[in-house]
């Protein structure tokens, strides 16, 4: 595809009618220059706006619609946008127009107008296109833009593909596509489709002749064959995804021992935070242990006095035993005389028997008495015996002095270790500062979580392994079943399915093989366009990794593997070498348009770029400041330059237009 | 009744109220509650004979809590035989009050331990 021309109406700062021509038909080196601010973006955006339906700003946000159109319309109320190409492809003429428009302002719904009322046309030769759609898929895929309409600075982009990412699985598989890969892909999906018409019209064909036995045998063959075929997709898709984390393990060991350090530091200080807490628990337990014994102390400081206390109570109890006894034979005594004197009188007059043995009866218990009013209060007491029980039971009781001090000696020597330890926290937690412990525990979380999801996709993939195994067998024997009722009407599609099963396992094999080609194909080409781009000799080559990222080797054998490692300017040789020898691999023609290509390069890489120009594409157009394109700058570009334009925003008003630029 | 008459309230002073609070706030890792100082300073009261005379008393807890397996009572009654309740209660608060004050000076001295240094 080469572009003839584009026509740009009331788009961005450009209003009406603006056109650039490409001269010598749009071939060769072609340049549009402009201070910042101009325009020069904008044509780009309107040449995507024109292919794809899109604009996106430098942060690959979407441009709204209203956004695109040019102001200085709006307020004339012309609500009208278009870009027009007309390019040249496999020798025919296309114009390719996508347009819009709104009603007059002031209707509440401008944006949703122009999105609604977008036209997108192609004509071939004069012919409207029907599906334009598809055919502009067909001249140059979406997928494929960024390798052909590129921004200076979105060569950074590239500088991802070291990594692996899931921004990296797309850049990857984007350039798979440039490379024409998918085109085997979808040819062995083709193939695998009209395998299976054949199949059923050959099941048909038996299901006809009514033999349900084979029939039968058939369905099943079917169902095993499909199912080995769900599993080998899967083991493939597995075998991707572990490939996947395999190779971002690999870039995260290399992370993990830039700080194996830290992380050994990290480890130690959360032992030491883990013993640190188990000895505060010990501790915990050993303070709780000595508090109940506190509690219960009082007793055994008591202890030593217990047997002077119980004697003293005992002495108390015996006494009282022994006048309680006292008392009683006493009253006993004052009982058995009160007795004697009742029988000493007549029972029937009363008279007195034996006056002197009565009054030798009333002395005694006078005597008596005056003995029983010095015991009148004693009595039996329970509660002394049970107060020497108490006492006597304290006698008993363990002692928990010792205890108490063995366990204050091991406190006072685990507070001891615990101060050890946070010494040793202290120190570490010193060697750690300022150092980016997050980053170091997301490297070896993000390691410990592919290593765990390599070993279910393992587990998976064993699965289905043994599933293919099982249905293997089964299937042998479904074939030799099925092979005995081959016969002259089926045998012609049999015929057809072997050599469609040959082909399907040949394209099988190939992938793989034309996947490394192609990746050594880019590998070679951008080694040789870094070897003519760059300008230090201390670079030996490139080397490509499985996402086509690209590592700069040096004479002294040193891998600059990681953006970190490498200038902005080799960076953007490295981004170039690639862009260069991806659209050498490509299957698809386009010109490259450039826009500020040169920003981030000095001039001795700025003036090799455009030594190289000519090799990179039949069109090149250079969207260039005059910071980049020096005056003088031409003459190193090995090639005419065919047109050379310049964008100049005139006023609000008018907007950008494009001039032929002067000579001066 | 019990050993000390109709009394079922323990008295104390002030001071000692004091330092059985501070203790029991500054020492947990020690002293469960309060009660635990009063009972170790009784204790150590008794074994060493020694008593101090607050000027005034107010009250502080009941028996149950402070003796609650009567171990006081026992001693106090062997200590007092003949001695009224109100004489025993009066000796086991002086008992009480000298030793909360022992422990405290223990405890400002850092050698609380020696209170077991029997």
């Amino acid at each position: 595809m080469i572009i003839n021309s584009i026509e740009i109406i009331n788009f961005g700062p450009f209003y009406g009618k603006n056109t650039i021509t490409f001269n010598n038909n749009g071939k060769g080196i072609h340049i549009i220059r402009g201070k910042n601010g101009q325009g020069k973006t904008s044509i780009m955006k309107a040449i995507r706006w024109c292919l794809f339906g899109e604009a996106k700003d430098r942060n690959q946000e979407n441009i709204g619609i209203t956004d695109l159109l040019n102001k200085t319309a709006y307020n004339n109320d012309i609500l009208e946008m278009a870009v027009e190409l007309s390019i040249e492809h496999e020798n025919s003429q296309y114009k390719i127009i996508r347009k819009t428009h709104s009603k007059k302002k002031g209707s509440n719904f401008i944006e949703s107008q122009l999105e609604e009322n977008i036209k997108f046309t192609i004509i071939k030769d004069g012919v409207v296109e029907p599906n334009p759609q598809n055919l502009i898929e067909r001249i140059i895929p979406h997928k494929l833009a960024d390798y052909f309409f590129f921004d200076g600075e979105m060569l950074r982009n590239y500088e991802k593909l070291l990594e692996t990412t899931d921004a990296t699985k797309i850049i990857k598989d984007s350039i798979e596509v440039v490379l024409g890969l998918p085109l085997l892909i979808n040819t062995q999906s083709d193939i695998a489709q009209i395998y299976k018409a054949i199949d059923d019209e050959r099941r048909k064909i038996i299901k006809r002749r009514g033999d349900k036995y084979i029939q039968n045998a058939i369905d099943e063959f079917n169902r095993i064959r499909d199912e080995i075929n769900n599993c080998e997709n899967s083991i493939k898709e597995t075998d991707k995804k572990i490939e996947s984390r395999n190779s971002e393990l690999i870039q995260l060991k290399q992370q993990m021992n830039d700080v194996k350090d830290i992380k050994e530091q990290l480890d130690s200080l959360n032992k030491i935070e883990t013993q640190i807490h188990e000895l505060e628990n010990e501790e915990n337990k050993l303070k709780i242990d000595r508090k109940n014994r506190i509690t219960v102390s009082y007793k055994t400081l008591l202890k030593n006095k217990a047997n002077d206390l119980i004697k003293e109570l005992e002495k108390q109890n015996d006494t009282i035993n022994e006048k309680f006894y006292e008392k009683k034979d006493l009253l006993s005594k004052k009982r058995q005389y009160s007795e004697g004197i009742k029988n000493l009188k007549c029972s029937c007059c009363g008279a007195i028997l034996d006056q002197g043995k009565l009054n030798s009866l009333e002395n005694k218990i006078k005597d008596i008495e005056g003995k029983l009013s010095d015991l009148k209060d004693i009595e039996l007491k329970e509660d002394l015996s049970q107060y020497i029980r108490i006492i006597k039971n304290i006698q008993k009781e363990e002692s928990v002095i010792e205890t108490i001090k063995n366990l204050n000696e091991n406190i006072i020597d685990i507070e001891s270790e615990i101060a050890k330890l946070r010494i040793n926290i202290d120190t570490i937690t010193k060697n750690l500062k300022d150092k980016n412990l997050e980053k170091v525990n997301e490297i070896f979380n993000k390691s410990e979580i592919l290593n765990r999801e390599i070993g279910a996709l393992q587990t998976n993939e064993n699965h289905c392994k043994e599933i293919i195994k099982e249905d293997t067998e089964e299937k042998n024997k479904l074939i030799e079943i099925i092979n005995k009722s081959r016969s002259l009407d089926t045998e012609k599609l049999d015929r057809e399915l072997e050599v469609l099963e040959k082909l399907n396992n040949l394209f099988e094999k190939a992938i793989t093989p034309f996947r490394e080609m192609k990746r050594k194909d880019v590998a070679k080409s951008a080694n040789e366009i870094f070897a003519k781009l760059v300008v230090k000799n201390d670079f030996k080559d490139l080397e490509i990794n499985d996402n086509y990222g690209l590592k700069i080797i040096t004479k002294n054998n040193e891998i600059l593997d990681r953006a970190s490692l490498r200038s902005a300017g080799e960076e953007q040789i490295v981004a170039f070498s690639l862009i260069g020898a991806l659209n050498k691999s490509a299957q698809i023609r386009a010109p490259i348009f450039m826009d500020t290509p040169f920003m981030r390069l000095d001039l001795a890489h700025g003036r090799k770029i455009l030594e190289f120009l000519p090799n990179l594409s039949e069109q090149v157009v250079l969207l260039v400041t005059d910071r980049e394109f020096l005056p003088g700058d031409e003459n190193y570009i090995t090639e005419n330059i065919r047109t050379d334009l310049t964008v100049k925003f005139i006023n609000e008003k008018d907007g950008s237009k494009i001039y032929v630029t002067e000579v001066s | 009744m019990n050993v000390f008459g109709d009394v079922r309230t323990i008295p104390a002073s002030e001071g000692a109220k004091n330092i059985m609070k501070e203790l029991r706030e500054k020492l947990t890792d020690l002293f469960e509650e309060q009660r635990v100082v009063w009972q170790l300073g009784a204790s150590l009261g008794i074994i060493n004979d020694k008593t101090y005379e607050a000027e005034s008393l107010g009250t502080f807890q009941n028996i149950n809590s402070l003796d609650p397996d009567d171990v006081f009572q026992a001693i106090m009654l062997a200590l007092m035989p003949n001695a009224t309740g109100e004489e025993r209660l009066k000796k086991l608060v002086g008992y009480a009050e000298w030793g909360i004050r022992e422990i405290y000076k223990k405890y400002q001295n850092g050698k609380l331990d020696d209170i077991y240094n029997i």
